[in-house]
Formats: C-alpha cells, sequence, structure tokens
C-alpha cells in the first residue's frame, strides 16, 4: 500500500506525495419547494496518502452529503472531486464505504457478505472466498464465517461493514458514522479495533463523526465543518502518537484537543440546539 | 408460536406462578378439541342439536371416510384444488407484479391505496356476471374470482414488503455500481423476501377461500359445489363430511406455508 | 413515526416544512379523485364497446332511483345491521378474549394454532348450519357477520396487546396501578391503533361474508337484490348495487382508516 522508498540525491528535498482525494471548492445545494437550500457552501482539502482524517460538525451540516459527494453517490453543484487526479464522476473502485446503518445482507452468511462487493465485480467463487476469509480473520471475526449477521451484535455487524469494504482494497475508505449506532463501550472497543486494522491496510480514510473524542482517538487531523451553508471552518493536526491506546485517551494533549476542537464547534452546536 | 416442551408446566410451578395445573400447550390443545367434539357428541345423538344441523361428530367421521374413496370425491378434489392453484398463482403473479409497480410510482401507490383497503370489504363475487359474458360457464369465472381475492393481500404485502427495503441497501448497492437487474436480485428481492412470503401465504389462504366459495354460490363443480348440492338435498352427514375435507385441506396448506414461512424468517430475516 | 433527531430549526423554515407536507398531502388526494375519474371514464368507454356492461348514466339512474322509490332502503338496512350487528357481536366477545390471549403465553400458545386454522376454512360453507339454527332471517346473517368477524379481532387483538412494550407495563405497575387501571390507561392508549385496524378489517370480513350469504339465501338485502337483478337481466339496477357495495366499502373503510392512523400518530 505504501510507495516504493524515494532514492535520494543529497541535498535534495524529497517531493510531496500525490494526495489521493483532492475537494476543489465542492458546493451542494438543493431544490426545495421553498427555493434552493446551500447545504454546502465551499469546502476545500486534500487527504494525502494513508492518512486518517475525521470529519467532525454539528447535526444536519451536511457531513453525509458530503461524504456522498466524494463516494460519487451524489454530483456536486459546484466545484470537483479528484481521486488520483481524475474526476469522480460516479461510484469507482478506489473508493469504498462504510454506513452508519446496518448493511449487512440478513440472508447471506458473514462470508457471503464480506465478498459481496467481489461478487459484484466479478470476481470467481473460489477467490473471493478466499480473501473474504482473509479479510474476516483481519477483522477478528474469525469463526463466524458461517453465522447469519441476525445472530451476530452491532459491533459485530460493522465490522462485517468494514471487511466488506476493506476486502476492495480500496485507496479510500469513507466512513459515515459508523459507530453512530453502538453504545459507547462497544464504540471505544471497536474503534480500537479499526485502527488496529488499519495499521496493517493503510487505506486513506474520510471518517465522519459527531464525537470529538472519537475523532481525536483516531484520527492524524481533524476537519471542522461549520453548520449550513457548510464550509471548512479549521483543520486540527493530531499529533498523538501511535498506536494510540486508553492511556492516550487520558493524557494531557488528548484533552487539550478535544478542548480546542469543542471551541471551534461550541458554537454551531449551540446555534443547531437552539 | 413454538411448540413449548412438557417441563414448560414444571418452570412454571417452579416459578410459583402455577395457581392450576397447566397442561403443555400442545398437550392441552387436544384436550380442547377432544372436549369439543365430545360435548358436541353428546348433544346431537340426545337431540339437543337437530340432525340437519348437525350430525354427531363420530357419524361425520364414518361418512368423510367412507366417501374419500369415491370417485365423485377425487374428482371433486382434483377440480377444486386445480382452481385454487390456477387462481393462485395468477393472483400472486399479478400481485407481485402490481406491489412492485405500486412502491416504484409513490403517487400511484398512494392514490390506490385507498381502494386496494376497500377491495377486501368487496364480494368480489357480484363481478361474476360479467366473467360468464366473457368467459362462458366452467372454471374460469370461478378462478378470476378467486384470483382477484388473492391479488389484494399480495399487493398490499409485496408493496410494504419493498418499502420495508430502507434505503442503506440500495446505497449499498449503489456504492458498489452494481446493474439495475443485480440490484433486484441481490438485494431488493431477497431483502423483501419475508415480509413478501406472508402476503404470497395469504394469497393461497384467499385463493382457496374464494374457490370454495364461489362453487358454493354459484354450483359450479367441485368441493363447494358438493357442500351446496348436499344441502339441498338435505344430506347433513355428507354436507359436514366435505366441510370437514375443505377445512383439512387449507389447514393443511396453510401450515406448510406457515413451515416455509418461519424457515425463510429465520434463514433470511 | 420515528421522531427524526432533527435540528430545531428557526420557524420559517418549520412553516416551510409544514407547507410542503400539506402540499404533499394535496397532491395524494387529487390522485385519489383522479383515480375514480379514471375508473368512472374507464367505465364510460366500454360500456359503449360491450352490451353486457350498462352504461355509466343508466347506472347511476337507476341508483337514484332505487333510493327515490325506496327499494334499496329496506335490502340496504337489511345487510347493514347484519354486517354491524356481526361486527358488535364479534367485538363484544372477541375483544376481552383477545386481550386475555395477548398477555398469557401459555392461552395463546395453545389456542393459535386453533384460531389461525379456524380463519383459513372457508367460512361461508358454515351458512346452511346457520339457516338451519335461525331461520332465514337476520339472525342467520347476524351469525355469520359475527363468525367471520370474530377471527380478526381475536387474532390482531391479541398480536397488539403481546406486542405492548413491556416497560409501559412497568410503568403502571410502578404506580400500583389496579388491573382495571392497567387496562385503561396503559393497555388500551397502547393498542388502540392496531385493534381500530382490526375493527376495520373485521367489518370487511363481515360484510363480504353478509353479502355472500344473501346471494346463497335470505329473505332480504343488497345481495338478495343482486340475485334479483341478475335473474332479471336487468344490468343497471345490477352494476347500480355493485357501485353502492364498493361506495359502503369504501366509506367504512376510509373513516377506520382514518382514525387508526389518527390514534398511530398520537402514539
Amino acid at each position: 500500500m505504501s510507495s516504493q522508498p524515494q532514492v535520494r540525491r543529497a541535498g535534495e528535498v524529497p517531493a510531496p506525495e500525490e494526495p489521493v482525494v483532492v475537494l476543489e471548492h465542492v458546493s451542494k445545494t438543493y431544490m426545495t419547494d421553498e427555493g434552493p437550500v446551500e447545504a454546502i457552501a465551499d469546502v476545500s482539502g486534500a487527504i494525502p496518502e494513508g492518512r486518517f482524517v475525521a470529519l467532525i460538525g454539528a447535526s444536519g451540516s451536511g457531513k453525509t452529503t458530503l461524504l456522498d459527494i466524494v463516494a460519487g453517490l451524489q454530483r456536486p453543484s459546484g466545484g470537483r472531486v479528484l481521486v488520483d487526479g481524475e474526476e469522480v464522476r460516479g461510484p469507482r473502485r478506489e473508493l469504498a464505504m462504510v454506513f452508519q446503518e446496518d448493511s449487512t445482507l440478513h440472508w447471506r452468511s458473514v462470508l457471503d457478505n464480506v465478498a459481496f462487493g467481489l461478487e459484484v465485480a466479478g470476481m470467481g467463487a473460489k477467490e473471493r472466498r478466499r480473501r473474504a476469509a482473509e479479510m474476516i480473520r483481519l477483522v477478528g471475526l474469525d469463526g463466524f464465517e458461517r453465522q447469519r449477521p441476525g445472530q451476530l451484535s452491532g459491533g459485530m455487524k460493522q465490522r462485517v461493514a468494514i471487511a466488506r469494504a476493506l476486502v476492495m482494497r480500496p485507496r479510500i475508505l469513507l466512513m459515515d458514522e459508523p459507530f453512530g449506532a453502538l453504545d459507547q463501550q462497544t464504540r471505544t472497543v471497536v474503534g480500537g479495533e479499526l485502527l488496529r486494522i488499519w495499521e496493517e491496510t493503510r487505506p486513506s480514510i474520510l471518517f465522519v463523526t459527531h464525537d470529538i473524542n472519537e475523532a481525536v482517538y483516531l484520527a492524524d487531523e481533524v476537519w471542522v465543518l461549520s453548520s449550513r451553508p457548510a464550509t471548512r471552518k479549521a483543520v486540527v493536526e493530531i499529533d498523538l502518537e501511535r498506536p494510540r491506546g486508553t492511556d492516550t485517551l487520558r493524557s494531557q494533549r488528548f484533552h487539550a484537543l478535544t478542548a480546542e476542537l469543542w471551541g471551534l464547534i461550541a458554537d454551531e452546536a449551540t446555534e443547531a440546539a437552539a | 408460536m413454538t411448540a413449548e416442551p412438557l417441563t414448560q408446566a414444571g418452570r412454571l410451578v417452579a416459578s410459583g406462578r402455577a395457581r392450576r395445573i397447566l397442561l403443555a400447550p400442545r398437550l392441552a390443545r387436544w384436550v380442547l378439541v377432544v372436549a369439543v367434539l365430545g360435548v358436541l357428541e353428546l348433544l346431537t345423538r340426545g337431540g339437543a342439536i337437530g340432525p340437519l344441523i348437525l350430525p354427531p361428530p363420530t357419524t361425520i367421521a364414518d361418512t368423510l371416510a367412507s366417501s374419500v374413496t369415491t370417485a365423485q370425491f377425487r374428482a371433486d378434489l382434483a377440480r377444486t384444488a386445480s382452481t385454487v392453484a390456477i387462481a393462485a398463482a395468477c393472483g400472486i403473479g399479478a400481485g407481485a407484479v402490481l406491489g412492485a409497480l405500486l412502491w416504484r410510482v409513490r403517487l400511484l401507490g398512494q392514490a390506490l391505496e385507498p381502494y386496494l383497503i376497500a377491495l377486501y370489504a368487496m364480494p368480489t363475487i357480484v363481478f361474476y356476471p360479467i366473467l360468464i359474458s366473457a368467459l362462458g360457464l366452467g372454471v374460469g369465472p370461478v378462478a378470476v374470482i378467486a384470483a382477484l381475492m388473492a391479488l389484494i393481500p399480495v399487493t398490499i404485502n409485496v408493496r410494504v414488503a419493498l418499502a420495508s427495503v430502507g434505503s442503506v441497501l440500495p446505497k449499498l448497492g449503489r456504492s458498489l455500481n452494481v446493474s439495475r437487474l443485480r440490484m433486484w436480485r441481490s438485494i431488493m428481492l431477497p431483502a423483501a423476501t419475508p415480509l413478501a412470503f406472508t402476503g404470497v401465504r395469504l394469497g393461497f389462504v384467499y385463493a382457496t377461500i374464494g374457490t370454495v366459495a364461489m362453487e358454493f354460490i354459484l354450483s359450479n363443480a367441485g368441493l363447494g359445489f358438493r357442500i351446496a348440492v348436499d344441502y339441498r338435498n338435505f344430506d347433513g352427514a355428507h354436507m359436514w363430511a366435505m366441510i370437514v375435507a375443505v377445512a383439512i385441506v387449507a389447514i393443511l396448506v396453510n401450515l406448510v406455508l406457515v413451515g416455509i414461512e418461519r424457515r425463510i424468517r429465520r434463514d433470511m430475516l | 413515526m420515528g421522531a427524526a433527531t432533527q435540528v430545531y430549526a428557526p420557524s420559517r423554515a418549520a412553516s416551510g416544512a409544514r407547507r410542503r407536507r400539506m402540499r404533499a398531502r394535496a397532491t395524494v388526494a387529487l390522485a385519489r379523485l383522479a383515480v375514480v375519474g379514471c375508473m368512472v371514464a374507464a367505465w364510460a368507454i366500454t360500456a359503449t364497446l360491450t352490451t353486457s356492461i350498462p352504461s355509466f348514466g343508466s347506472t347511476m339512474t337507476a341508483l337514484a332511483d332505487g333510493f327515490g322509490e325506496g327499494w334499496i332502503t329496506e335490502p340496504l338496512g337489511s345487510t347493514l345491521r347484519g354486517a354491524f350487528g356481526g361486527l358488535a357481536l364479534a367485538a363484544l366477545v372477541g375483544l376481552p378474549l383477545g386481550a386475555v390471549l395477548g398477555r398469557s403465553r401459555w392461552a395463546r400458545a395453545t389456542l393459535d394454532p386453533l384460531l389461525a386454522g379456524a380463519f383459513v376454512v372457508p367460512r361461508v360453507v358454515l351458512y346452511p348450519a346457520l339457516l338451519g339454527i335461525f331461520g332465514i332471517g337476520l339472525n342467520a346473517k347476524l351469525a355469520m357477520a359475527a363468525l367471520a368477524a370474530f377471527f380478526p379481532i381475536v387474532l390482531i387483538t391479541a398480536a397488539a396487546v403481546r406486542d405492548v412494550p413491556e416497560r409501559l407495563v412497568r410503568v403502571g405497575r410502578a404506580y400500583d396501578c389496579t388491573r382495571w387501571q392497567l387496562a385503561r390507561k396503559i393497555f388500551l392508549p397502547a393498542t388502540a391503533a392496531p385493534v381500530v385496524g382490526a375493527v376495520r378489517l373485521a367489518f370487511s370480513v363481515a360484510f363480504v361474508n353478509v353479502i355472500i350469504a344473501e346471494l346463497f339465501a335470505s329473505d332480504t338485502g343488497l345481495g338478495v337484490l343482486v340475485s334479483q337483478a341478475y335473474g332479471q337481466q336487468d344490468l343497471p339496477r345490477m352494476f347500480a348495487l355493485v357501485t353502492l357495495i364498493f361506495v359502503i366499502a369504501l366509506v367504512v373503510n376510509m373513516v377506520l382508516w382514518a382514525s387508526e392512523r389518527t390514534l398511530q400518530s398520537r402514539l
């Protein structure tokens, strides 16, 4: 997944890595009966290779819409999204998505769930099952291959969704509040699992959440979205050391970062709750 | 409703909640049925219930046993069964397509909704005369009416089933760039099947009820017709034997379908 | 209806949302009227193509005559009395029985298969027995309707009572409610909507069965009129009666459906 080490001559400054995803002045306006509603005003940014980016903002600030646009599920009204230099016009192989709600196919086994994307892409049964089994092991669900999703807990079902996304070997993983429906404890555990899995596979990740603690815990940088019409209000670099663990959660730096972020979205959140 | 083991009584007693002797439900059911039959036997033999209304259950059982081997019964059964099969197939097929259409074109579904609901209360039999002039006498009108009766619950249930799939799974499909055919085959249809099958089962039930009722009223042929004929000939025992036969067939078919439905729910929900 | 965890928007957007909803509802209502229009149009067109379907005009005339001359009123009353009377009887017995069934796992496990089995049997074939007991008048129809309406009421009420979340019951018990208070304050509002749905379905079944019974044998009623009109080949009269039957089915269902939805939304 990581690029070849560059051969550098003495004195040469290494060229910066080409970002995987580039957002150029993305905007989105909906037509409603009352007239146009501007959901996203202007969001620009770049996500480098292997970087974990969290996207936070108050409820209703268009985070999901933005993610959908990056995923190619919606077209932007203005601006564009580039993946590997190419404009995104629809869903692409390089992008895989994990949703907040349970998206497992209840009539299929866990193995066939994880293999679903590969099946759609036309891969043969033996190969895709092999890869799916590998990924199932990686996400810590081995032993559950033959089970039905209906027999799994919420956290496990999300792990199935993550496995299904990762088995496609995406360049970037788009996650829309994937742990939102889980309780606090499960969320922390699965979050740690996600980091472990990510260390092994290293896609870029764009992770939408409304939970500041989660964002700081997981990400390399956090983008703060203003409320409607959304703009990228700020970018906070998370310089916490990896691998992160429960002591990270108690560190001074963690608290400082979360306080900083809370300050940034406080006014938006208060206005939204009014 | 699951079959509960005999230890259910034990559990209830142990938990202190049983204040009287409780039999396991399966056993209690048979006790109830036998008790009711026993009471009926006494009342009918004693003369409290006249033979024209209800002959003794034992007589009915005898008559039934001797009738099932006759050619007449076999012909009646074949006629009714084939009509039910045709009606169910057409009603369920048309109902599924219509239900999908009403789901796809949302406004159409909402516009037709009240009329579909009202059709449950509509004795579709009253369309018989039009059907006779169109299809002539015979199995046609009966099958069409029974098919209409089957169509309504199937349409309603298929529509509800498709609506219940939600938005995440189609979104997943779109994010994987699935073709239209695959969206239906691998996502929509399997996701909708558990709820839709309830509609299919109801379709069968109504097709059966409709067929027998039409045969009964319109003196066509089949088991329903036989019941009407027996009534007019004052042959109480044979009439009730046929009623029991119809009941047994209907209950058996329903049980099979309930079994399938349960299996589907277990595997697919 | 799940309440959206939505942001409380400023009042302008809220009234906008309300306006949108009302516009959507108006569109649906218009579409439903349009369906009637289409049905009438289709009727008028097919009537010109075949003699076995009378024209819309002649049918409406026959219907008006029926009320004007009065040959519809008494049979209509008899049919409605049979249907509603049977429904009332079935509700009287079925509602409490359904409630008891809903709360008792044992009773449910025992009786559910029996009730479900009885439901799938064509009940109309029992009508001759009822004729034997009650004679050919209103009572036989009442009994038929009651028999038909009983099953949906019991089965659906039992399911509704069973589905009342246990936490609601615990709330009631925490306040030391008597059985009667529990029933009135917790179960009644919680099951109101599905029970009305059960009554609606029960009416439909009762109505259908009464008319079919009348087609078989009865002293008076809409079904009797239909079979008479058929015998006399009086097509406009027959179609007028069919239209009347459909309108009754539609109106009663709509009224009950509306109250069902109001109760549901208040939950």
